[in-house]
């Protein structure tokens, strides 16, 4: 632990970006740290430009003149993890506020003063890093510039500068000054609530109110009770809020990057928009009214059909996935056209990042269709191999997902175009029976022919996806197979159920 | 001159307690177009929506026969040319076996008035003038809405289908009247009470509330201002500035009707 966390961490370690579980009370000053005594938590600056896949941990390279000047000025030489990935202080602070971080920058350079414009911040605890929104910054050629930072993850940076008044104190020896500046918390908040896109615009998400909150008390009533006893439940406990359920920390992500996206294209309507769509009767809805209230969920948009179909709609308002607990309905959907999974509640599920949203592929019959999957269904493993192998170079049919993924994949080039593909809110990873050396390459090809890319590759050559899905962390994986599906959640991986192709004539009705 | 005549095919309805639904003998008949055999009118959009009036009664009465809280139907005519008409519009009627228990021969200019006369608490229409018009002087009213299953001799009956909204665009076009406000209540009221009279699963009325506009919370306020109206909905949308055409296909009501909830 201590200063080598940075190092042992690789590039890889810069796209982890775990949940903290702190209350550490922490600020980080320049000039005075020690190494020896340096806590776990530390704060992190990473200059512009530097591509953390190119940059080797050991190579020197740095971008950024300041960084250097910065380090020589710092007095904390003896790292040399400073000026390689950015600049790194730490220390002891028992006053501080378990939420707020002050960050001191020794900024006393006679030649330039340092411009952390586009710098990017993360905080760091042990294994973790969480990218730290910067409510002012800004540098000046004397003395210390004082940030406060709020540590609430799910305020993700923009990579802009904010010009606000940082009133320049002393050099950091008389604490009482810096304590008493207190920045106005609102500044931060979301004051005004944007208006919601419209479908056409948007990425549509439909989620039905099984998935997205725990109902599974109130389906008991139903099933036993009977339909009016039901809503007479629902209506009784009306001011009483849903638990979160297996969607809901997908939505969440869905809304982290909206508010990136608005922060970097505020005219844009190219945004997540989601829908809750539910078949239950309408006396439910001041209770899910009350739910998301209580939540602080984004979701304007919602149908309460009271038992029908809300297919119909969900095609014309162009839906690009709908989640639901009820396989017919979710049957029903994909034969319309819309990417669609059923998810299942359960009692494991580990922690994910409240910053990038993750989505996990399955290949056949969830990306691509599943042609190959009926050779092996229906002629074994060699002859798949056979197969994959003589068609090589043809492309696999699409499936249900592609559209989704597409959907993604043009988000994700919005934050490429205003050069924040590091720090990129979107990840996608395709997690997939095949093998890297031979049938994977079909796989790639296709994606590559479509003009889609993903994040990661990951070619298990028929291992188990749990393990792995517990590595990546993703807010949900789609997989066609059962078996799959159930493997995942064993691990605490929320995974969806698409019932599409010819697995769902072999696999066992849940 | 206005007139109104008793349909004697039809049981007269308890004046107190019946909701009078009046629709325009236009909406109704397809005029000028006579079905050669009976020299009588051809059914045209609201035929649908009597049908359902239909069920609706019936059903009620199915579950208490002595029930007085029925929708009456109320044919009436809406210009002078219809006005002259009447014997070929109660000859139509009653060829039809339409369920109207009267009519009701007015012109454009005595029309609204008649509707006041009569207790009207729904005035059905296919022509937006005459909606507006009525809604000003505070008759409840709405637009007849255009069937998907088009023909208008369907042998199946479906359900009535309500469509509660509030169209913030008309409403500010159309002054009311002071004493109007209250009418719209008063017949959700009653359309309320008529929905209570039957089970979750099992009604032949279908209340849908959509809001167009607006967030979730205006969403929740309305569901509570028709809930203290003794109204409660069975279906609700919020569409938060979704169009509504693809909902309006799926839902098919018979009438869209504008809430006019005051804050």
């Amino acid at each position: 632990m201590g200063q080598r966390v940075l190092r042992e961490g690789g590039p890889a370690w810069w796209k982890q970006m775990g949940r903290l579980q702190h209350t550490c009370r922490t600020w980080v000053h320049a000039g005075a740290a020690q190494e020896e005594s340096c806590v776990e938590q530390r704060v992190a600056f990473v200059p512009p430009g530097w591509d953390a896949e190119r940059n080797n941990p050991d190579s020197g390279r740095v971008a950024g003149e300041g960084v250097r000047n910065l380090r020589k000025r710092s007095g904390l030489c003896s790292s040399s993890d400073f000026g390689r990935r950015g600049l790194v202080y730490a220390g002891p602070d028992p006053a501080c506020d378990t939420h707020h971080c002050s960050v001191f920058i020794d900024a006393a350079d006679d030649s330039s003063s340092v411009c952390l414009f586009g710098w990017r911040v993360f905080f760091v605890l042990g294994e973790h890093s969480v990218p730290i929104h910067l409510s002012g910054l800004s540098a000046q050629p004397e003395g210390l510039s004082m940030v406060k930072m709020s540590l609430d993850p799910v305020q993700v940076m923009s990579g802009q500068v904010q010009d606000i008044k940082v009133p320049p104190s002393s050099n950091g020896e008389s604490r009482g000054s810096w304590e008493e500046k207190e920045f106005d918390q609102k500044q931060l908040d979301q004051t005004t609530k944007p208006k919601p896109p419209k479908p056409e615009n948007a990425v549509t998400i439909a989620v039905s109110s099984r998935v997205l909150f725990r109902t599974e008390r109130e389906q008991k009533v139903y099933e036993q009770k009977g339909v009016e006893e039901y809503l007479r439940y629902q209506v009784e406990h009306e001011n009483e809020p849903f638990a979160p359920g297996p969607a809901f920390p997908f939505v969440k992500a869905l809304e982290t990057v909206n508010i990136r996206l608005r922060e970097l294209y505020p005219q844009s309507e190219e945004l997540f928009d989601i829908v809750l769509v539910t078949y239950n009767h309408a006396h439910v809805g001041i209770r899910l009214i009350n739910t998301i209230n209580h939540h602080n969920l984004f979701i304007e948009r919602f149908c309460m059909t009271g038992g029908s179909s809300p297919i119909g709609y969900l095609k014309a308002w162009q839906t690009n996935l709908y989640l639901s607990a009820d396989a017919e309905k979710v049957r029903e959907a994909l034969s319309e056209g819309i990417a669609a999974a059923t998810m299942f509640m359960s009692d494991k599920m580990t922690t994910v990042s409240e910053s990038q949203l993750r989505v996990a592929f399955d290949g056949d019959a969830v990306l691509f269709s599943d042609e190959s999957e009926r050779i092996f269904k229906a002629h074994g493993l060699d002859k798949f191999f056979e197969h994959e192998r003589e068609n090589e170079d043809r492309l696999l049919d699409h499936g249900p997902f592609k559209g989704f993924l597409e959907a993604l994949a043009k988000l994700q080039k919005k934050f490429y175009a205003k050069g924040q593909r590091l720090n990129c809110p979107i990840r996608t990873y395709l997690v997939t029976a095949r093998s890297a050396a031979s049938s994977g390459i079909r796989a790639l090809k296709t994606l590559r022919a479509w003009g889609l890319e993903v994040d990661e590759a990951l070619f298990l050559a028929g291992a188990p996806k749990g393990p792995m899905l517990e590595k990546i962390r993703p807010h949900i994986f789609f997989d066609d197979q059962m078996f799959h599906v159930e493997g995942a959640a064993e691990m605490g991986t929320v995974a969806a159920h698409v019932p599409y192709g010819v697995a769902q004539l072999h696999s066992k009705k849940k | 001159m206005v007139s109104v005549v008793l349909n004697t095919d039809v049981k007269q309805e308890d004046a107190g307690n019946a909701v009078v639904v009046a629709v325009t003998s236009r909406a109704l008949f397809e005029s000028g177009l006579e079905d050669d055999d009976a020299g009588v009118w051809k059914l045209s959009l609201a035929f649908p929506l009597l049908q359902a009036v239909q069920k609706v009664n019936d059903c009620l009465l199915e579950k208490n026969p002595a029930e007085s809280l029925l929708l009456d139907v109320l044919l009436i005519t809406t210009d002078s040319q219809h006005q002259k008409l009447s014997s070929l519009l109660i000859s139509s009627t009653k060829h039809h076996g339409l369920g109207v228990g009267k009519f009701c021969f007015a012109s454009e200019e005595t029309f609204v008035d008649s509707l006041l006369e009569n207790n009207v608490q729904l005035f059905l229409s296919t022509n937006k003038d005459e909606v507006q018009t009525a809604s000003q002087k505070g008759v409840p009213s709405a637009m007849l809405e255009a069937r998907k299953k088009d023909s208008s001799v369907s042998c199946q009956r479906e359900d009535l289908r309500v469509w509660l909204d509030e169209d913030l665009i008309s409403l500010r076009d159309s002054a009311s009247e002071p004493g109007s406000r209250h009418s719209p209540q008063r017949f959700l009221a009653k359309l309320g009470e008529i929905r209570q009279r039957f089970s979750v699963s099992d009604s032949p009325l279908w209340i849908s509330l959509v809001i167009l506009h607006g967030s979730r919370e205006n969403c929740g306020k309305r569901l509570k201002t028709l809930r203290s109206l003794g109204v409660s909905v069975d279906d609700v949308y919020c569409l938060a500035g979704a169009p509504s055409e693809p909902l309006l296909s799926v839902l098919q009501p018979h009438f869209r009707f504008n809430c006019c909830f005051m804050d």
